[in-house]
C-alpha cells in the first residue's frame, strides 16, 4: 500500500471513529455518549467523502447527526437520564459483551484477509455514483413501490404517534378564565 | 341585580348609613356599636365571634351586598389618646368594605384583648383577605384561626417581632448594632432554602413530576425585586407563588415618627412612577380630619398634575408591556415622551419623580410664569404619538396574538379579588372614583371612563391606552379653564402658611413656626380617603390622636391586591405568558411592599 | 498527487479570506445592529469610540476579553466549554459553498515552500479562480447539514449550565431549529429544481436571466422565515427570550465565551442572508458582473447588507411570539405550504395542463382547510364570549 497523505488521513480518522465509539461506549455520562456517537457519525461522512459519494456523507450528517442525535439528546435532557446508575447489571454482562465483540472482530478480520470472500480491489465506480441524481433514479424508478411503501409507513408511524402523546387534557378554548 | 347592570350610565346614589340600621334589624343589639367618624363612613364594632356571621351576612345576604373586601389591617391601641366614645380594646382590626350597589363603604371594628390574641379568617369568604391577614399578622402578631398558610409576607422569614407594634423599635438606631454571629448566618442561610411543601405545593402530580422554577427576585421581566415561584408542567404554570417584600421599607411605620407635614415626601415613594397622586390621597385624609377646604385654584392645580402624572406613569407602563411581550422600540418612544411630561412637570414642581409638591391645604406655590405653552405644547404634541402606537403598538398581530384571551378573569373574581382601576374595568365594568365619588373637583370635569370585555391582557391594555387620552382631555380643561385665586387655604393649619401672610402678622408667624418646627397639631379621628390612582384605587386611612405626628398610617395600595392574584391569571398558561400578564397588571413593587 | 498541495494553498487562502470578512463582519454587524436600532428607536447608539462609534467593536472585544470568565459550580466543565466552540463552527463553516462572485483571474508570483520542495507556478502567472471556496455538486445540501449540526452548540450550552433557565432556552432551542429545518429544506427544492443543480455555483448561473425570487415568492419566504427562526432571531428568539428566560441558553456564560456565542449568531445571521441572496436574488449577479468581478462581489454584499437591515428592521419592530405558536407556524402554515410550493414548481416544471390541475387542487384543499379552520374558531370563539357573560352572582 502507498504511503500518501490519503493514507494517513485515512488512518488518522479510522483512529477518531475507534476512539469515538469506545468513548461512547465508556462514558458514564449518557449526554457525553451521545456527543461521542455525533462524532463518530462525522468521521464516517468524512469516510463517504473519500469514497466520492459526498451525497450520501451529507444526508449522514443531516439525518443521523443533525437530526436523530438532537431528538436524543432532547429526550435524555429531558428524561434528566444523563447519569447512568452503576452496578445494576451483574459483571458477567461485561465479560460476556467482550467475548462476543472479540468473536466478532475476529469474523471481520478473517472474511477480510484471509477467507478470499473480499475482492482485492473494489471495481470502479462511475462519476455520479451515489450523487444525487443516480440515487434519485434509482429511488423513483427501480425502486418505487418500496420507497413510496417506506414513505406510507413513516406517515402513518408519525400520526400514530401523535395521536398516541397528545395531551389528554387539551386546553379548552375559553383558556383558564373559566376555570373554578 | 348585577354589576354590569349598575355600571352604565351615571353613578348609583350614595347610601352610606342604611346599612347600619339592616344590620340592627338582623342581628339587633348583636350587631355591635357605632363609632361616630368624621369621614362619613360607617363604623361599628364587632365582636370577634359574631364578626363570621356579620360578614357573611354584609357580603352574600344583604340587599345591595357589599362584594370586595376593601381592606384589612389592624391598629396598636395601647398607647392611643383620646379615644372617647370607643369601646376598650389592645388592638383593634379593621375591615373596611366596598359596595358597588350602594356605592358606599362600610368599616368593621374587632376590639382584641391581650398582647398576641386570635380572631377568625376571612379567608374563606374572600379570597383577597388572604394576604392581607398575613400581612396584619406579619405587623402585629395577631393570629386568624384557620388561615390556610399564615406566614410572615413583607418581612423575611427570620425577622424578630411584629414592627407595627408600639413596642417594636421604629429606628435602626434604637435596634442596637447589627451583628452577623455564625449561628445567625447558618440560620440565615438555612431559611433561604427551596422547599416546595413550605410554598404549599407538591412535587408531584399523578403521572408527572414538577419543575420549579424561581423567577426573580432579579430577573429582567419582573420590574423589579419580585419573585414568582413557578410549578411547572413543562412550560406550563400548574402554580404561581408570589414572594413579597423584598421592596419592603416600612412607609406605614415611618408615618408614626414623622409629622403630619413632614411625611408628604414618603408618600411620593410609594407608587413612585404615580408622583403627586400619592400626596393627593394622603392630604385628602389630612384635609378631611382636619376640616380644611381647599380652594378651587390649587384643587384644579392637583387635579392637573395629577393627570400629568397618569399619562407618565401609563407611558412606563406601556412601553414595559410591550417589551414584556418582546417588542423593543416602543419602550424608547415611551420614555421619551415620558421626558416629555416630565418637562411640564418638572417647571412646576422643580422635581420630576417624585415632585412632594402638595401641602396641607393646597399646594407648594402657584404656577409659574408661561406654564400655559409648556402645558398647551403637549396637549399639540401627544395625540398623533399616540395614534402611532396604536399602530405600532396595539394593532400588532403579534402582540394581539400574545395577549388576547390571556390573563382573563371575570368580572366576579375581579371582585372578589378587590381588583380596581384599569384592571377591574377591563372586565366590563365601568368603576371609577373620580366619576362615582368625585373628589377634589373632579365633577367639574368632562371625561368618560373607558372599559373594555374580557378581562385579559389586551383589555387591560385598551383601558390604560384610552385613559391617556380622557387624561389628556382633562389636561386641557384644566388649561382652559384654570381659576384664579389662592393656591392654599388660609385654614391656620396649612402648612406651612402662605408665606405673604407671615411676614406681616403675628398670628401667622407663629403658626408656621409652629407648624414647621413640630408640626401642625391634627384633631383627633379617623379617616380613609380613596382616590383612583394610576394603577387603581389608593387610599390612606389615618388615624390621629391629636398629636402633631399620625399615631397610624395605613395605606391601601392597588398593587398588592393585583400581585395576589398573579396565581389566578396564569395558572395553566406559560411562562411567555405570565410576563405579558405581569406586563398587563401594571403593578411597582414599592407600591405593593410599602 | 500533482495539484494537491496548490489546491490546498488556494483553499487555505480562501478560507482565511472568508473567515477574516466573517470576523470583521461580524463585529461590524453588531456596530451596525446598534446604530440601525438607535436610529428606529430615536436614540443615537454607540457614538464614542473613533469616528462614528466605529471603533466600538474593538472597545467591546477589549472589554470582553479581560471580563472574568466563570463556570458554574454544577457545570459540565468540558462540555461547557466546548458548547460556545461547537456554535462557532458551523457557524464559519457554512459559507464554503457559496460563490462570491464570478470566475475571476488572479495574478500570483512564484511560490517555493521550504522543506517540501515545491515550486508552484512561473515567475509570474495568472490563474483562473473562483470566488468562493469550493464549488462541490452537493452544495446546498452541505449548507443544510451544516445548518443541522449548528442546533448541538446552543443545546448542549443549554444542559452544561445546571441552569434551568439555561436548560429552557436549550430545549426551546432544539424544537425549534429540528421543526425549522423541514421548512427550510423543503424551500430550497424549488431553485434547487429549477437550476436542476445542487451546486450553488450552477444555482446562480441560472439566474442570468431571472432572479429565482420571481419564480418562487412564496419559497423565498419560507426561507427567510425559517432562516430567522434557524438563527434564533426575533421575532423567533425564543431560546434568548430576554423577559421571559433571563438570557436563554448563555445565561451562565461570561467574557470571550459569551462572546463566541454572539459571534455565532452574527455570523449565522450573515451566513444565511448571504445564502438567500445566493439561491434568490441571483448571488452576485448584477449589471456588467460578468466583466468587472470585484463588481459582483459588491452586489452580493449589497444583497446581504439589505436582507441584514430587514433583520434589524423586524427585530426592532415586532414583538415575540409565544413558544407554541412558533411551533404551530412552523408545522402547520410553513411546512405544508413548502410542501405545496415543491408539488407545484415540480408541476410547472413539467407541463402547464399539470400545472393548472395541481393548483386547482392545492386551492380546494386549501379553501376547505381555511373553512374547516374559521368554523372551528367560531365555535371556540361562541364559546368564550358564554364565558365573558356569564352572571354576576
Amino acid at each position: 500500500m502507498p504511503v500518501n497523505v490519503e493514507t494517513v488521513i485515512f488512518f488518522l480518522l479510522a483512529a477518531m471513529a475507534i476512539g469515538a465509539a469506545v468513548g461512547l461506549l465508556l462514558s458514564r455520562n449518557a449526554v457525553h455518549s451521545a456527543l461521542f456517537l455525533v462524532l463518530n457519525f462525522a468521521v464516517v461522512s468524512v469516510f463517504f467523502l473519500f469514497l466520492a459519494a459526498p451525497f450520501i456523507a451529507m444526508v449522514q450528517v443531516t439525518v443521523y447527526a443533525g437530526a436523530i442525535m438532537v431528538l436524543f439528546l432532547f429526550v435524555i435532557m429531558l428524561l434528566g437520564a444523563e447519569l447512568l446508575r452503576g452496578g445494576a447489571s451483574g459483571r458477567w454482562h461485561s465479560a460476556l459483551a467482550v467475548v462476543l465483540a472479540a468473536g466478532f472482530v475476529g469474523v471481520l478480520g478473517y472474511v477480510a484477509f484471509f477467507s478470499g470472500i473480499a475482492p482485492e480491489a473494489l471495481p470502479n465506480v462511475d462519476a455520479g455514483f451515489g450523487g444525487p441524481q443516480l440515487l434519485g433514479m434509482d429511488l423513483f424508478q427501480t425502486y418505487l413501490l418500496p420507497f413510496e411503501l417506506t414513505s406510507l409507513l413513516l406517515l402513518v408511524a408519525m400520526i400514530g404517534a401523535v395521536v398516541l402523546t397528545r395531551d389528554a387534557r387539551t386546553r379548552s378554548a375559553a383558556g383558564p378564565g373559566a376555570r373554578p | 341585580m348585577s354589576l354590569a347592570n349598575i355600571a352604565a350610565g351615571s353613578s348609583p346614589p350614595r347610601d352610606q348609613a342604611g346599612v347600619l340600621d339592616e344590620l340592627r334589624g338582623r342581628f339587633g343589639d348583636d350587631a355591635g356599636t357605632v363609632q361616630p367618624t368624621g369621614d362619613g363612613i360607617p363604623t361599628l364594632w364587632v365582636s370577634p365571634d359574631s364578626l363570621q356571621q356579620v360578614m357573611r351576612y354584609l357580603k352574600t345576604e344583604i340587599e345591595r351586598p357589599y362584594r370586595m373586601l376593601f381592606d384589612l389591617t389592624a391598629i396598636d391601641e395601647r398607647l392611643r389618646a383620646n379615644r372617647q366614645g370607643q369601646p376598650d380594646s389592645d388592638f383593634t382590626v379593621v375591615y373596611h368594605l366596598l359596595s358597588f350597589e350602594r356605592n358606599a363603604d362600610l368599616r368593621l371594628k374587632v376590639g382584641l384583648k391581650g398582647d398576641y390574641p386570635s380572631l377568625p379568617t376571612m379567608t374563606d369568604l374572600w379570597p383577597a383577605a388572604n394576604w392581607y391577614e398575613r400581612e396584619v399578622w406579619d405587623m402585629f402578631g395577631l393570629t386568624f384561626d384557620g388561615h390556610p398558610r399564615l406566614k410572615r409576607i413583607l418581612l423575611p422569614p427570620t425577622w424578630q417581632g411584629h414592627p407595627l407594634r408600639k413596642e417594636h423599635p421604629a429606628r435602626a438606631t434604637e435596634m442596637g448594632p447589627f451583628q452577623l454571629p455564625e449561628d445567625k448566618e447558618a440560620r440565615e442561610q438555612e431559611a433561604l432554602l427551596f422547599h416546595p411543601e413550605e410554598w404549599g405545593l407538591k412535587r408531584h402530580g399523578d403521572d408527572e413530576d414538577f419543575m420549579f422554577l424561581n423567577l426573580g427576585p432579579q430577573h429582567p421581566g419582573t420590574h423589579g425585586v419580585l419573585r414568582i415561584v413557578l410549578q411547572l408542567d413543562g412550560e406550563e404554570i400548574v402554580d404561581a407563588v408570589p414572594d413579597i417584600g423584598y421592596h419592603h421599607r416600612g412607609a406605614e411605620k415611618m408615618g408614626e415618627r414623622q409629622s403630619w407635614h413632614t411625611y408628604i415626601p414618603y408618600t411620593d415613594r410609594v407608587d413612585y412612577l404615580g408622583g403627586v397622586m400619592n400626596n393627593l390621597a394622603y392630604l385628602l385624609s389630612v384635609e378631611k380630619l382636619a376640616g380644611i377646604e381647599v380652594p378651587d385654584r390649587a384643587q384644579v392645580i392637583r387635579i392637573m398634575l395629577a393627570e400629568f402624572f397618569r399619562i407618565a406613569s401609563h407611558l412606563v407602563w406601556y412601553g414595559t408591556f410591550a417589551q414584556d411581550v418582546g417588542a423593543l422600540s416602543p419602550v424608547f418612544y415611551m420614555f421619551t415622551d415620558r421626558e416629555r411630561v416630565f418637562s411640564v412637570i418638572e417647571a412646576v414642581c422643580g422635581a420630576r419623580m417624585h415632585p412632594n409638591w402638595f401641602r396641607i391645604g393646597g399646594v407648594v406655590e402657584d404656577l409659574p410664569n408661561g406654564w400655559q405653552t409648556l402645558v398647551a405644547d403637549f396637549i399639540k404634541y401627544f395625540p398623533p404619538r399616540l395614534a402611532e402606537y396604536d399602530k405600532l403598538v396595539m394593532q400588532n398581530a403579534i402582540l394581539k396574538a400574545r395577549t388576547q384571551g390571556i390573563g382573563g378573569c371575570s368580572l366576579d373574581q375581579a371582585v372578589e379579588w378587590g381588583l380596581t382601576g384599569p384592571n377591574l374595568r377591563a372586565c366590563g365594568f365601568e368603576w371609577d372614583f373620580r366619576k362615582k365619588r368625585p373628589y377634589s373637583g373632579y365633577d367639574q370635569f368632562e371625561f368618560d371612563i373607558p372599559t373594555a370585555q374580557g378581562g385579559d391582557c389586551y383589555g387591560r391594555a385598551v383601558v390604560r391606552v384610552e385613559e391617556m387620552r380622557q387624561s389628556l382631555r382633562i389636561i386641557e380643561q384644566c388649561l382652559k379653564n384654570m381659576p384664579p385665586g389662592p393656591y392654599k387655604s388660609d385654614h391656620p393649619l396649612a402648612t406651612p402658611p402662605r408665606k405673604e401672610r407671615t411676614m406681616h402678622d403675628i398670628e401667622t408667624l407663629i403658626t408656621h413656626f409652629l407648624g414647621v418646627a413640630w408640626g401642625p397639631v391634627i384633631p383627633p379621628g379617623e379617616a380613609l380617603v380613596s382616590i383612583e390612582a394610576t394603577k387603581g384605587i389608593n387610599g390612606y386611612y389615618l388615624v390621629s390622636d391629636g398629636s402633631t405626628w399620625p399615631y397610624r398610617v395605613r395605606i391601601r395600595t392597588p398593587s398588592f391586591p393585583h400581585l395576589q392574584v398573579i396565581a389566578l391569571l396564569s395558572r395553566g398558561f406559560m411562562i411567555p405568558d405570565l410576563l405579558a400578564i405581569l406586563g398587563s397588571l401594571d403593578y411597582v413593587l414599592a407600591d405593593v411592599d410599602r | 498527487m500533482d495539484n494537491f498541495w496548490p489546491i490546498v494553498i488556494e483553499a487555505a487562502i480562501k478560507s482565511v479570506f472568508i473567515i477574516f470578512v466573517l470576523a470583521t463582519g461580524f463585529a461590524y454587524m453588531t456596530f451596525a445592529e446598534r446604530r440601525v436600532a438607535a436610529l428606529l428607536q430615536t436614540r443615537l447608539g454607540p457614538n464614542r469610540v473613533g469616528p462614528f462609534g466605529l471603533l466600538q467593536p474593538l472597545a467591546d472585544a477589549i472589554k470582553l476579553i479581560f471580563k472574568e470568565e466563570l463556570i458554574p459550580g454544577g457545570a459540565d466543565k468540558v462540555i461547557f466549554l466546548l458548547a460556545p466552540v461547537i456554535t462557532v463552527i458551523p457557524a464559519l463553516v457554512i459559507l464554503a459553498v457559496v460563490p462570491w462572485g464570478p470566475t475571476a483571474p488572479i495574478h500570483c508570483c512564484q511560490v517555493t515552500i521550504p522543506g517540501l520542495n515545491i515550486t508552484l507556478g512561473g515567475a509570474y502567472f495568472t490563474i483562473q479562480s473562483g470566488l468562493g471556496l469550493a464549488d462541490v455538486n452537493v452544495g446546498l445540501l452541505y449548507i443544510l447539514s451544516v445548518a443541522s449540526i449548528a442546533v448541538y452548540g446552543v443545546v448542549l450550552a443549554g444542559w452544561s449550565s445546571d441552569n434551568k433557565y439555561a436548560m429552557l432556552g436549550g430545549i426551546r432551542s432544539s424544537a425549534q431549529m429540528v421543526s425549522y429545518e423541514l421548512a427550510l429544506g423543503l424551500s430550497v427544492v424549488g431553485p434547487i429544481m429549477l437550476a436542476q443543480s445542487m451546486s450553488m455555483v450552477d444555482i446562480v448561473n441560472a439566474q442570468s436571466r431571472v432572479w429565482f425570487v420571481v419564480y418562487q415568492p412564496v419559497g423565498a419566504l419560507i426561507f427567510y422565515l425559517a432562516t430567522l427562526a434557524e438563527v434564533n432571531r426575533a421575532p423567533f428568539d425564543m431560546p434568548e427570550a430576554e423577559q421571559e428566560l433571563t438570557a436563554g441558553y448563555h445565561t451562565e456564560y461570561s467574557g470571550m465565551k459569551f462572546s463566541l456565542f454572539f459571534m455565532a449568531e452574527y455570523i449565522k445571521m450573515i451566513g444565511v442572508s448571504a445564502i438567500f441572496a445566493t439561491l434568490f436574488l441571483g448571488g452576485w449577479r448584477g449589471p456588467m458582473a460578468e466583466q468587472v468581478p470585484l463588481l459582483g462581489m459588491a452586489y452580493f454584499f449589497a444583497k446581504i447588507a439589505a436582507s441584514l437591515f430587514f433583520m434589524i428592521w423586524l427585530r426592532s419592530t415586532h414583538p415575540r411570539l409565544r413558544y407554541d405558536r412558533l411551533m404551530a407556524l412552523g408545522w402547520k402554515v410553513l411546512l405544508p405550504l413548502a410542501l405545496a410550493n415543491v408539488v407545484v414548481t415540480a408541476a410547472a416544471l413539467i407541463d402547464t395542463t399539470l400545472f393548472a390541475i395541481v393548483v386547482g387542487a392545492l386551492v380546494l384543499i386549501g379553501v376547505v382547510a381555511l373553512a374547516a379552520y374559521a368554523w372551528r374558531r367560531r365555535a371556540s370563539a361562541g364559546g368564550r364570549a358564554a364565558v365573558a357573560q356569564s352572571p354576576a352572582t
